[in-house]
């Protein structure tokens, strides 16, 4: 569920930018600060909502921009525990079901969150949930209901981690084996009306029959 | 950087559409003031949406019809999200929906949501 947040900055203008209306100089230097990142505690920004107020412009020896204290508001993207969203599974592994919400790929639904019993099938890379002696799929790219069951933090790897990961030889967090995730949404699947949508729509269609 | 105030209020699918389009997101990246991130993100909420949003009179019209339920904020945030269809999806937005509601509730409260959230 998205949240409205209150934010407060020092913005710095650029003096090749001070020619420029301030609030729109202003806007430009939040959206590229702000928008489509994590903020750690809070979450995904998605898009800025207002400016409230442009403090005075301070100007400070040695440096040719202008500072200026900027309250704005923000819609951020913040699930809580339990809630019911709706994605569409990208990718499979033994590790779990990656889901995709359109605008935040960063969810995993464990094999413990999946529903008993369920197994990881190695021919088709895919995992399945044997419900009374039938084989029901998770398919790639369909959409898949599951509730929250937590949302994690991470920082911000450090260069010293990342030196110590490569003397162990253990991939380093922040490169493409594996990649660094500011935000993870854990998930489950497991429970009435949860799971592949298109199992639930099927199963309406032979009651109306 | 400082949060001011963390949660000024929930928004709904809804409402970050209606955000996103002031800001342009609808219109193609070319041409549009958007971010590609805020692109997608239209994108992707329209979709789920089922192609047209609601506007803030017509869901305020809901929160009203559905005020003598009791039903939490976030609940409420929840229905408008998902538009639960059937009793099954709607057990699934509303906690102990069982115990809380009988079934004519449950029945009435399907009636509302078709009748003010129903995209046409």
């Amino acid at each position: 569920m998205f949240i409205l947040s209150q934010l407060e900055d020092t913005v710095r203008i650029a003096p090749q930018d001070l020619g420029k209306p301030a609030e729109m100089a202003i806007t430009t230097a939040i959206e590229r600060t702000f928008l489509d990142k994590v903020i750690a505690g809070l979450g995904l920004v998605v898009t800025l909502y207002d400016i409230l107020s442009i403090g005075d412009g301070y100007v400070y020896h040695s440096d040719g921009g202008a500072h200026y204290k900027v309250s704005f508001r923000v819609v951020v993207f913040r699930p809580f525990t339990d809630e019911l969203l709706v994605g569409k599974v990208h990718r499979m592994t033994r590790d779990g079901l990656h889901v995709d919400l359109g605008f935040f790929r960063d969810v995993l639904i464990p094999p413990h969150g999946l529903p008993e019993p369920s197994y990881w099938h190695e021919d088709d890379e895919a995992w399945l949930w044997r419900v009374e002696g039938q084989d029901l799929f998770f398919e790639r790219g369909l959409p898949l209901r599951f509730k929250v069951q937590s949302v994690r933090f991470h920082a911000v790897p450090t260069l010293a981690e990342q030196q110590a990961q490569k003397e162990e030889g253990v991939p380093v967090l922040g490169t493409e084996e594996r990649p660094f995730v500011p935000m993870e949404v854990m998930g489950r699947a497991d429970g009435d009306g949860l799971g592949m949508v298109h199992w639930y729509a099927a199963d309406g269609e032979d009651m109306a029959e | 950087m400082k949060i001011v105030e963390e949660n000024l209020g929930l928004l709904s699918n809804d409402e970050v559409l209606a955000v996103l389009k002031d800001r342009e997101a609808d219109k193609q990246p070319v041409i549009s003031r958007a971010t590609p991130s805020e692109i997608q993100a239209y994108t992707g909420l329209l979709a789920q949406c089922g192609g047209s949003y609601k506007e803030r009179e017509q869901l305020a019209a809901f929160i009203k019809a559905v005020e003598p339920f009791g039903l939490t904020k976030s609940e409420i945030v929840q229905l408008i999200n998902h538009r639960p269809p059937s009793v099954v999806e709607i057990f699934l937005c509303i906690e102990d929906c069982e115990e809380r509601f009988e079934e004519a509730q449950i029945e009435e409260l399907l009636q509302l949501i078709q009748q003010h959230l129903a995209t046409s």
